[in-house]
């Protein structure tokens, strides 16, 4: 076992850094947010050429996987770069390439590809439930959907959907919905840099997708919590670079208040976080990606271990930068907000613990 | 992120698994728990491991070490909590003396100390903590005073672990007239020297773990230096690095303990006969100690990885990670018997023996806490040489 990155990932992770220090710099991020345009960045995102990056060349993307894309996750958290819908995006296409069904099916693999091209695309349910777990559409008559499903990510900006929706033995199945007859009703996060929106069906045609639902919502589960977990890294990484810039300028008493045992104290237990995160992240990515034993706990391990760091991290960051921090105008509110919405999306540490707790058979 | 055995990696599991499954059935089981006697089954298993090349695996091979690296000393300390190996008693020669005497040492020290820590028959024990000279190690005042041929070494020393069965010591000792960490001297001090007294100390649980050392008018030759005279300061942050990934890494197997906490659980109900891994609260408690564990193992795995170079901020981080996981892992299997599992170690209820290791796990986790750089001290150091905050 060798807990490395490789050089073509340290490569890649380096290029990125350059790109988005370039394309994203704080000034441009706050217009976005402030403007409420997510537009702008996917766009050049995409057509710089990054969006393939992390799928497998045999749906069109440039190949690597999930580690690749966890980087991507924690260098956009860096940049607070808006990024629904590149997420929801990835946790779907990866998800469909790697549940086994979608390749030896055409239809699910010329889906994937199209929505390299640029159509985002996002599972139809709650942000906040732990993919698979949300609640189904019923399916009325030759496969018209009807239903309202709350604070979808990427809801409002995505052009497809995968529904999941009830068979009539109990199983669930997936339908692919177009967005252009759905209603969407946008809401307001705290976190400008993602968005959710209420997605309303009212008797739509779908398609059926023919992919080994379970087998895809598992998949998208599992990418969903180590991608969220690599946001946090990410952002924890950017609280902690400020808190500690901030702790060697900002003077009292006649000293930088970085000299103060206390504020010491406080930054090295985020540092800790943030190392121990790292560690944990790539690890699970790599595990994911390998199908390797325990590979769906190490994913929710992850989760719930890291984005309930990020929310201690956040107010931790917070206290170190006095009544600065507690502005509108200081950045540090858009990190603090992002990772304060990672804890919560696709599902609670408390949701991933329980299935944590059921896998290891405690009763 | 290469997540499966490499195929050496791989190799040398499998013979390890098939050599544990066939020699630890030959020790005279179960250990005792008496120090003493619990040494003499120590140095049995020592010696079959000796013997089989399984001792000193990452030590360069002319000193009786097998050449490897610490990817296999990581596998080696998997398999043998696997298997449920006896307990490693002599870790300050293996993890830090030796290592210390293998990177800093005269050849003549290398061929002297290093080959009958292998084997078993020399613990070690480190004198470095005075009364007045804890966490401020660079306030040391013991003294070394150059007489013909070599040195006079007078103080005291005090929580040095294990002196009573040591055969050597590492030890610190002023001898310069320069300003704390300049004047100081690594020296190699056998301990049936003239001079030396050790008086055993006990810790909250009443076992004698650590004792006061005295050393009056110790003579020690020219050659027992480490490195250069008044230049030992270097000497001692090198072991206190080698002791930092050796507490990161292993010194308890925090995947392990969880797995037998699971087992325990699987087994137990509650005063009204429900199982107790039906509760929510421990549900999410164990999932919580799980997830900890697996982030634990994971820096581990990167601390190992990148062990070629110099310990880097993650080994420093790996103590912080550590000590209040073990503590919290500990304090929650102690929770789920009754009182709490607050009984003394005389209790011979079955209750009592059935919770003694997690309350030994508890206590030991509060010293190591403390030992090797207090938690508060890591902090400054992570704060100061990591972050690069300003010194106080
Ligand atoms: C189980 C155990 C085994 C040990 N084994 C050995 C051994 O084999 N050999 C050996 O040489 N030593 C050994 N020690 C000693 C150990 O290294 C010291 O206890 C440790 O360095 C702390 O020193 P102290 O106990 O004097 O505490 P002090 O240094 O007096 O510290 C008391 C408190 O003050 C805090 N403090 C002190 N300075 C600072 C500062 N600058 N900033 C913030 N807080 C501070 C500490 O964190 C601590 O909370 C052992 C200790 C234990 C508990």
């Amino acid at each position: 076992m060798r807990w490395q990155l490789s050089e073509e990932q340290d490569a890649y992770r380096e290029t990125l850094a350059g790109w988005l220090a370039d394309v994203a710099p704080p000034d441009v991020v706050r217009r976005w947010l402030d403007a409420g345009d997510s537009l702008s960045f996917a766009d050049r995102f995409a057509g710089d050429g990054w969006s393939g990056v992390g799928l497998p060349e045999s749906i069109g993307g440039q190949g690597g996987g999930l580690v690749e894309l966890a980087l991507t996750s924690e260098l956009l958290a860096h940049a607070c770069a808006p990024s629904a819908t590149w997420l929801a995006t990835v946790v779907t296409a990866s998800a469909l390439a790697a549940a086994p069904a979608a390749l030896a099916v055409g239809q699910g693999v010329g889906n994937v590809a199209a929505a390299l091209t640029g159509d985002p695309l996002a599972l139809l349910s709650p942000a906040d439930d732990i993919p698979g777990e949300g609640p189904r559409l019923a399916p009325g008559a030759e496969g018209r959907l009807r239903g309202t499903v709350r604070r979808v990510l990427a809801g409002g900006v995505a052009t497809r959907f995968i529904a999941v929706v009830d068979e009539p033995d109990g199983a669930a199945a997936l339908r692919l919905v177009s967005a252009e007859g759905v209603r969407v009703v946008a809401r307001h996060l705290l976190d400008r840099s993602r968005s959710v929106a209420d997605v309303v069906v009212d008797d739509e045609a779908s398609e059926s997708l023919d992919v080994d639902a379970s087998a895809f919502l598992a998949e998208c589960a599992a990418r969903a919590a180590v991608l969220t977990a690599a946001d946090t890294l990410g952002a924890m990484a950017k609280m902690l670079d400020m808190t500690v810039a901030y702790s060697k300028q900002r003077q009292q008493f006649g000293v930088p208040i970085g000299s103060f045992q206390a504020v010491k104290h406080a930054a090295a237990t985020i540092l800790v976080e943030v190392e121990a995160a790292r560690s944990a992240v790539y690890y699970a990515a790599a595990s994911v990606d390998a199908a390797a034993p325990q590979s769906d706990l190490h994913a929710a391990a992850v989760k719930a271990q890291v984005t309930a760091a990020g929310s201690r991290v956040a107010d931790s960051a917070l206290t170190l930068h006095g009544a600065i921090g507690y502005t509108w105008e200081h950045d540090l509110q858009l990190f603090y907000k992002r990772a304060k919405l990672n804890e919560s999306l696709y599902g609670r540490p408390a949701a991933w613990n329980e299935r944590i707790a059921s896998a290891l058979v405690l009763a | 992120m290469d997540l499966a055995d490499a195929p050496d990696e791989a190799r040398f599991r499998q013979e390890l698994r098939t050599w544990l499954e066939k020699r630890l059935p030959e020790l005279p089981w179960p250990e005792p728990a008496d120090l003493t006697e619990k040494l003499a089954f120590w140095r049995a298993w020592q010696a079959m491991l000796h013997e089989a090349g399984y001792a000193g695996l990452t030590w360069p091979r002319e000193y009786g070490g097998q050449g490897l690296d610490e990817r296999m000393r990581a596998i080696f300390g998997e398999e043998c909590d696997l298997a449920g190996a006896p307990e490693r008693l002599n870790t300050i020669g293996e993890d830090f003396a030796g290592p210390t005497i293998a990177h800093f040492g005269s050849e003549e020290q290398k061929q002297r100390y290093l080959r009958p820590i292998l084997t078993g028959e020399e613990i070690w024990c480190q004198l470095f903590s005075e009364p007045d000279a804890g966490s401020d190690l660079a306030s040391l005042r013991t003294k070394a005073t150059k007489v013909e041929g070599g040195w006079r070494i007078q103080g005291q020393k005090i929580w040095t672990s294990r002196a009573q069965m040591a055969a050597a010591a590492i030890l610190l000792a002023r001898t310069g007239g320069g300003p704390r960490h300049k004047g100081i001297t690594y020296f190699l001090l056998p301990m049936d020297s003239d001079g030396v007294t050790v008086r055993p100390l006990q810790h909250m649980l009443g076992e004698a773990e650590f004792n006061e050392v005295f050393l009056d008018d110790v003579f020690l030759p020219d050659e027992a230096v480490v490195g250069e005279v008044d230049g030992g300061w270097k000497v001692a942050m090198g072991t206190l690095s080698f002791e930092r990934v050796a507490i990161a890494t292993g010194r308890v197997n925090t995947t392990k303990a969880v797995d037998d906490l699971i087992t325990d659980i699987r087994g137990m109900t509650d005063s009204s006969s429900r199982p107790v891994g039906a509760d929510p609260q421990v549900r999410q408690k164990v999932a919580d100690l799980w997830a900890r564990a697996f982030v634990h193992r994971t820096i581990s795995q990167r601390v190992i990885s990148g062990a070629s170079g110099p310990p880097g901020p993650v080994a420093s981080i790996g103590k912080l990670y550590f000590c209040p996981l073990v503590e919290d892992l500990a304090d929650f299997r102690l929770s789920l018997e009754p009182l709490a599992g607050q009984f003394d170690l005389d209790d011979t209820s079955e209750e009592a023996e059935r919770s003694r290791r997690w309350l030994r796990l508890a206590n030991q986790a509060r010293g190591t806490a403390i030992a090797g750089g207090s938690t508060f001290i890591q902090r400054n150091i992570v704060a100061e040489r990591i972050l690069g905050m300003p010194r106080s």
